[in-house]
Parts: structure tokens; C-alpha cells; sequence
């Protein structure tokens, strides 16, 4: 695994920021493999299913909390704390009524990623099907058809900003219903 | 469902539509000139307020509580981004505190005992104890509402900070119409008011920080 550097990850968030999403594809592509490390170095008894189900909501997390980095400080220790937060909370929930870890963010190294062999092989337009109605609509549309908001709007009779909503939600939708869709318990 | 796939799809959620940020310096201000309006109106500014303001036993009711609410002010604004882990954030508490201790032992050291339990109960306690958490809520309410568009690691902690924050507030603006003067009350009181909205945000918090 190639060590992230971190002014090439700002360069390329910033890039991403601004609208350029093949950039922002590759960013996130990037970041994965370096997010699954953590997830899976916080929470050791986590299968690779499960570290992958967090690895995701991490990456969603990333994307609607996008504005809280400021561009003046370091992202790579942003994207570490989502990606701790995240793990404890699936530690927490799976153990409830335990405290858990504190979070500390002073130990910030990079870890290295466990091979990701178990990525679910579960079809992207199936895994849609599932979301509720309107949601699995625009996800679709978006998603899987790859047609823009606007084209969309016009398609499904919503507001332009409707659909952006729509679509914001059914992509969390898809992460919270995977569990389900691999069986995972 | 494949890593690579939800990432296929996020990118289609147009990565430059970032939410709007909601301005907290602005919020805070906005809401402490409306109680500052609420005591004014309701209650009325205290009618000796120019002659005895000179005196630093009736600043401190305004200082002591900003000590608390400056310093939480500042965490629970930097709460709202993720790497941030409020630590020591607590410590600047003592301070005030420690100061508050001080004028409590000091003044009740002056006094015989039998005196103490009808200085430290003054004359508007039940006006003063509801006044502030009423004073504070608004306050609260709003700084959370700002802050769940952050993204704090500690909900908890960046809730107890914006409760004092809320409670240190509105003390100093109840201040304007209290009457109190002495730190047998207000340095009960007033911190009672506040410790509580310190413990509702962490407990609020705790729930609606969450993400």
C-alpha cells in the first residue's frame, strides 16, 4: 500500500470539493484501503464483512460531513477521527451498555490494510431495490443509470433539490440495508 | 454491496453541494440579546444598576459566570469538527470555580453563623433558580442546533460544554435585573443554575450530537 501523503490527499479533497468527481472517485478510492486499516486495527474481533459494513458508513460519513474540514488544517487527522468514531460506535452498539474506548486521536499512524478479500458481491441494482419507494427511484436514476439531478427531477416529477435530498438518503439507506441484503447478522 | 460501487454512487452526489454552515458566533449573539430583551422587559433592569456596578462583588456576577461561558463557548464551537478531543476543556472551569469557593468561604466567614442559611437563601431564590435554566434553554437549544451540523466525536462532552455555555450566559444576563449582591448567593445559585444546564447539554447532547 502506497503511503498517503498528505498534501496530495488535500490537493485532491480540495479538487474534489470544488465538483471534479472523477477526482473525487479516486480520492475515496485512495482513502478506502487506509480506512479499512483503521477500522480493522480498532476492532480486531470484527470480521472482514463487518469491518467492510463500517468501512462504508465511514465513507458516507466523510461525504456529509465534508463541510466541518477546514481547509486550513490537516485532513488527513479529520478523516482518521471519523473513521475511529465510527469504529467505536459499531463497538458500542454491538456491546451495549458498555462504555467503550474514549476516543484519542493522538496516536495517528497509518495502518496497514488487511487484504480485502470478502468485498460482498452483492449487485449494486439489486441492493437498490430494496430502499423505499421514491428513494429507490432516484437512487436508481442517479445511481445505477448515471442520468443527472436535473434529468431526474424532470423524470420523477420532484424538484431538483428533492432529488438531491432523495439521493443523499437512499445512499444511506444502501449502507444501513446491506447488513440485511449479505445476510450478515 | 461492493465498496467500489457505493463509491461509483457517491460521487454522484454532487460532491460540491456542501450544506450550508450555520454561523455560531451569530446564533449566540442573536439569542443572548433576546433573553437580555426577555429580563429587561419581563423583569426590568435592577433600578440601583449604575450606582452599584462600580462595585466588583456585583461585577463578579457578571464575570464569573462569562468565565464559565467563554471558554465552553470556544470548545463547543470547535466541537463541530472531528478531530477535536475537548480535552481539558473541563479544566478551564476551575478557575471561576475556584474563585467562586473563594468568595463563598470569605464572605460567610464574616458573617456569625447563625446568619449564613438566610444569606445564602436571599430573597428571590425560587425567582433566580427557575430564571436561569428558563433564560438558559433557548440558548441551549440553539447552540446545539448549530453544533449537529458539525461532526463531533464527543456528543456527550460538546453537549455538557454547550450546556454551560447556555447556563454561564444567561446567569450574566439574568444578573441585570438580580438584586443579590452577595457571593453567598449568587455563588450558589447562579452555579447551581449553571452545573444543571451543564448536566441537561451533556445528557441532550449525548442523544442529538450523535451521528
Amino acid at each position: 500500500m502506497a503511503t498517503l501523503k498528505e498534501e496530495q490527499v488535500v490537493a485532491e479533497f480540495k479538487k474534489a470539493l470544488a465538483g471534479d468527481m472523477v477526482v473525487y472517485r479516486q480520492f475515496l478510492q485512495s482513502m478506502t484501503p487506509v480506512i479499512r486499516g483503521i477500522v480493522h486495527n480498532k476492532l480486531p474481533s470484527f470480521d472482514a464483512a463487518s469491518v467492510e459494513d463500517i468501512v462504508q458508513e465511514v465513507l458516507l460519513a466523510i461525504h456529509s460531513k465534508r463541510h466541518t474540514w477546514q481547509q486550513d488544517k490537516p485532513l488527513l487527522p479529520w478523516i482518521y477521527a471519523i473513521a475511529r468514531y465510527k469504529s467505536i460506535d459499531a463497538l458500542r452498539a454491538q456491546n451495549k451498555g458498555d462504555a467503550g474506548p474514549d476516543l484519542d486521536i493522538d496516536e495517528i499512524d497509518e495502518i496497514e490494510a488487511p487484504p480485502s478479500d470478502t468485498e460482498q458481491q452483492m449487485d449494486i441494482a439489486t441492493a437498490v431495490k430494496q430502499l423505499d419507494g421514491k428513494l429507490a427511484s432516484v437512487v436508481h436514476a442517479i445511481g445505477v443509470e448515471g442520468i443527472s439531478a436535473k434529468e431526474a427531477s424532470t423524470r420523477l416529477a420532484m424538484s431538483e433539490n428533492a432529488v438531491r435530498v432523495a439521493f443523499h438518503r437512499g445512499l444511506k439507506q444502501l449502507v444501513s440495508l446491506r447488513a440485511s441484503l449479505t445476510g450478515e447478522p | 454491496m461492493k465498496t467500489t460501487d457505493l463509491i461509483d454512487m457517491m460521487v454522484q452526489d454532487d460532491p460540491a453541494e456542501l450544506p450550508q454552515q450555520r454561523p455560531l458566533a451569530l446564533w449566540v449573539t442573536v439569542l443572548v440579546v433576546l433573553s437580555a430583551a426577555i429580563v429587561l422587559l419581563v423583569g426590568g433592569l435592577r433600578a440601583d444598576f449604575a450606582n452599584v456596578i462600580v462595585q466588583p462583588l456585583v461585577q463578579a456576577k457578571y464575570l464569573l459566570p462569562l468565565m464559565v461561558a467563554v471558554p465552553s463557548l470556544w470548545f463547543a464551537s470547535q466541537a463541530r469538527q472531528p478531530e477535536t478531543t475537548l480535552k481539558g476543556s473541563l479544566l478551564w472551569m476551575a478557575i471561576p470555580a475556584v474563585i467562586v469557593i473563594a468568595l463563598l468561604i470569605s464572605t460567610l466567614a464574616n458573617l456569625p453563623a447563625d446568619k449564613w442559611a438566610a444569606t445564602v437563601q436571599g430573597q428571590s431564590l425560587f425567582v433566580c433558580l427557575a430564571s436561569i435554566p428558563l433564560l438558559a434553554s433557548p440558548i441551549l437549544a440553539g447552540l446545539l442546533w448549530v453544533m449537529k451540523q458539525g461532526a463531533t466525536t464527543r456528543p456527550a462532552l460538546a453537549g455538557a460544554l454547550a450546556g454551560l455555555a447556555s447556563g454561564g450566559l444567561s446567569a450574566s444576563v439574568y444578573a441585570l435585573h438580580c438584586f443579590e449582591d452577595s457571593p453567598a448567593f449568587y455563588g450558589v445559585w447562579y452555579s447551581a443554575g449553571i452545573v444543571l444546564m451543564g448536566i441537561a447539554g451533556q445528557l441532550i447532547g449525548s442523544r442529538v450530537l450523535k451521528w
